[in-house]
């Protein structure tokens, strides 16, 4: 039996990884996939809570909406990068390139 | 039909309400309408109310009682005690002067129709005719002091729309906002008149319950009059008169509004709205007889008036302008009647005035359409006196009509200038005191005076060898029918509308009993006399005995004499042609330069510079100063710029914040998510 302390750290492990990968990375493509990552990191952090507060809710709704919210998550993040990507694309034809610092229109 | 004549209210109503009617339609439809229908519409209007006017009079004022027709349509206002109807009032002064106006307004729209047939406004001329006798009859018929102050103001503003009618050329413009302004000054005094009357009587209106007769007649009946505050609410109410009745110190702004059309000049700078002054005093009688102070006043800025303005109308080139000073002096006389405590001498001089002066106004104007065919319309030649000359054969109903106004005017006997002005003299001298001999003997220079430009005016105009330019007099014609039958129309009452009031000395002489026009007003001042003890000043003769008949025959006899003399003098002196090199040397002092006096009197004593130096200066230049440091330093460089420099400051500052990089947006959302969250979880922890 997995501890919930063990699978929030690997939670909170994966979101500073997306984190930094956020700030640091310049390439556009990266920046959305770290952003999953990051996003993926909640997920696992809401099953972890709902795993581990399963027992203590008495109605069987209340002690499974943490796994509904990552289902939920899910999608949105997937209609999410669907419209970063077709932006990623807009983007790269326009500049020729994918970095995230060559679209600074909006500058001041 | 005829059972329309009884309906007193309706009719009265209908003498108002025409011109307004006739003004509506000029003013939103007169665009579009042909010039006849304009001036069609325009004239039937005021002809409907001269109508309704004349069977008022003939129906239901001519009683032995003194009959008043007071209608009220709704309460206009009703605070804190001051309850204002919507209403009229008809009493026999109102009804005189309902007469006059609608009378003399027929007769000058009908006229207006040939004058000013060839304009490009008609419509709006017309328009603001019809305005102007609208708001003239509510200034007359109004049941209260705020009913007359509503045709005060509307009178105003009709005459600077009129007097600044042809608005291309600046000067007109300036002349209106001229006449304005000073009627503005004078409307401050008659406000705190007003005001002062409400606060020691509350009430001001005239006529029914609670009226400012019935409060003042108790007030008096109580011994409770405050006399201090009463002469003052009168001199307030007198600086509003001098505004609108041209006297000084504001009678600047009359001589200037010449500018406007002359049938304009003749109806309201002549005949009507000047004399509005008169009327509110002759209507407040029961008040100023108790404010002996502010009548003294009256008085004498009337003779000083009628003096001055008198003397400037000696030397003015310009036809119209001479009439204008003439109209100052007259004014002058009437205030000096009503100063003196004899209002029915004054409305009785208001009553002549109204018709030889428009008389000679329309007159003049007939001259001037007849010059100006030649000359185009506003040249200042076609006013120029020195430039006319000889235009009797040229036009005969235009001099025969212009002389008998002119003789009207000069107090010549048996004409009705004589009559009221003499009333006026003989009121003067009656009173015998250090006032009354003062005001008799401006009055009497000033009649010299009067007598003097009448026929100077009518020896350059008529006699003597035309000084313009040839062609000019080639074309000179008599002006068309419906200008000269106002003149006929005028004329016959400038020679027999004094006959109205015959002096009581020839009275005697002839044994009859007329004092008609006197007999009939008397309910008018019956108050106000009733109040006044015996030996008052202010208290009207109504007895004559032999040394008071003796006085008016004298009085009588000296300004006749003096006024033929100078007349015929000045007649022969300036029908003349070769008099007129020798008046130009005349006015040219031994040095060859123009003499001290005639400068003087060319430049109007200087009145309009002075007031330039002393008034208006000043108040430019304090506007000036609150233009720059208010308008330009305060609210436009603080203010306005000011918010939006600090606006424009602090978004150049906080735009830096927008770099466009999405890196660092994404920063901010970290560190911001960061704080917030430790924020939480230290306040959760709590």
């Amino acid at each position: 039996m997995l501890e919930p302390k063990t699978v929030l750290f690997l939670s909170a492990l994966l979101f500073s990884a997306g984190m930094y990968g956020v700030l640091s990375r310049r390439n556009l493509l990266m920046l959305l996939m770290s952003l999953e990552l990051m996003l993926n990191a909640v997920n696992i952090a809401l099953v972890a809570y709902s795993r581990a507060w399963a027992g203590r809710q008495a109605d069987i709704v209340g002690a499974h909406t943490g796994q509904f919210f990552t289902l939920m998550v899910m999608a949105v993040a997937a209609s999410e990068v669907g419209i970063g990507l077709a932006i990623i694309v807009a983007i790269f034809r326009r500049k020729r390139s994918a970095d995230s610092e060559v679209a600074s229109e909006l500058k001041n | 039909m005829l059972h329309l004549f009884e309906n007193k209210e309706l009719l009265l109503w209908l003498v108002p309400l025409a011109p307004l009617f006739g003004f509506l339609i000029n003013g939103f439809f007169g665009r579009r309408m042909n010039p006849t229908s304009s001036g069609g519409v325009a004239s039937a209007s005021v002809i409907v109310a001269f109508l309704a006017a004349l069977s008022l009079f003939i129906y239901h004022m001519n009683g032995q009682e003194h009959d008043v027709v007071a209608t009220s349509l709704f309460t206009w206002m009703d605070v804190a005690g001051l309850k204002v109807n919507m209403g009229l009032h008809l009493d026999r002064l109102s009804a005189l002067y309902m007469l006059v106006i609608t009378g003399v307004a027929s007769l000058i729209h009908i006229y207006s129709v040939g004058y000013m047939s060839h304009d490009e406004g008609y419509w709006r001329y017309f328009a603001y005719l019809n305005l102007f006798v609208f708001s003239m009859l509510m200034l007359v018929l109004g049941d209260s002091l705020l009913t007359l102050f509503l045709g005060w103001e509307g009178v105003g503003l009709c005459s600077y729309l009129l007097i600044g009618f042809w608005y291309k050329h600046d000067a007109n413009c300036n002349a209106g906002k001229k006449a304005f302004i000073v009627n503005r000054v004078g409307d401050f005094g008659f406000m705190a008149g007003m005001f002062l009357l409400f606060y020691q009587f509350g009430s001001l209106s005239y006529g029914g319950d609670g009226s400012l007769e019935q409060q003042v007649a108790q007030a008096t009946a109580a011994g409770a009059l405050n006399l201090p505050l009463l002469n003052l609410a009168c001199v307030c109410l007198f600086i509003g008169a001098c505004g609108k009745s041209a006297q000084i110190p504001l009678y600047v702004w009359l001589p200037d509004a010449m500018a406007g059309p002359t049938p304009v000049s003749a109806l309201i700078h002549a005949a009507t709205m000047v004399t509005a002054g008169i009327y509110m005093l002759a209507r407040l009688n029961f008040v100023f007889v108790h404010a002996e102070t502010a009548m003294a006043i009256v008085a004498v800025t009337g003779a000083i008036t009628a003096l001055f303005a008198g003397t400037i109308g000696l030397v003015q080139r310009d036809i119209k302008k001479v009439l204008a000073y003439s109209t100052v002096s007259q004014l002058g006389f009437m205030f000096m009647a009503a100063g003196l405590g004899a209002f029915p001498v004054a409305v009785f001089h208001v009553f002549t005035h109204a018709f030889f002066k428009a008389l000679l106004f329309l007159g003049s104007g007939s001259v001037i359409h007849s010059l100006e065919h030649t000359l185009g319309h506003g040249n200042p030649d076609s006013q120029d006196l020195w430039k006319m000359g000889g235009l009797k054969k040229k036009m005969p109903i235009t001099f025969v009509t212009m002389t008998v106004g002119s003789i009207a005017l000069a107090g010549i006997p048996l004409f009705a200038g004589f009559f009221s002005k003499d009333a006026i003299l003989y009121t003067a001298f009656h009173r015998g005191d250090a006032l009354g001999m003062f005001v008799y003997f401006c009055g009497l220079l000033a009649a010299i005076c009067t007598a003097f430009y009448s026929f100077r005016l009518i020896g350059l105009t008529f006699f003597g060898k035309w000084r313009g330019e040839e062609k000019v007099y080639a074309h000179a014609d008599e002006s068309p029918r419906s200008m000269a039958l106002p003149l006929i129309i005028l004329a016959f009452f400038a020679v027999f509308a004094g006959y109205l009031w015959l002096p009581v000395a020839v009275e005697h002489l002839l044994h009859v009993e007329s004092h008609s026009f006197q007999t009939w007003l008397a309910p008018i001042w019956a108050q106000g006399q009733a109040a006044l003890v015996d030996g008052n000043h202010l208290k009207m003769a109504t007895e004559h005995d032999a040394a008071a008949l003796t006085a008016e025959w004298m009085t009588m006899g000296i300004s006749s004499v003096v006024a033929v003399l100078v007349s015929v003098f000045a007649f022969l002196f300036y029908s003349k042609p070769e008099n007129i090199e020798k008046v130009k040397t005349l006015a040219l002092g031994s040095d060859g330069k123009p003499r001290f006096t005639y400068t003087l009197l060319l430049n109007k004593y200087y009145v309009d510079e002075i007031y330039n130096a002393v008034i208006i200066k000043p108040l430019k230049a304090l506007a000036d100063a609150a233009f720059v440091l208010v308008d330009l330093v305060i609210i436009d460089l603080v203010l306005v710029n000011g918010s939006a420099q600090l606006v424009k400051a602090g978004s150049d500052l906080m735009r830096r914040v927008q770099t466009g990089v999405v890196r660092h947006y994404l920063y901010a959302f970290a560190v911001g998510a960061v704080v917030m969250t430790t924020l939480f979880l230290l306040i959760a922890r709590q």
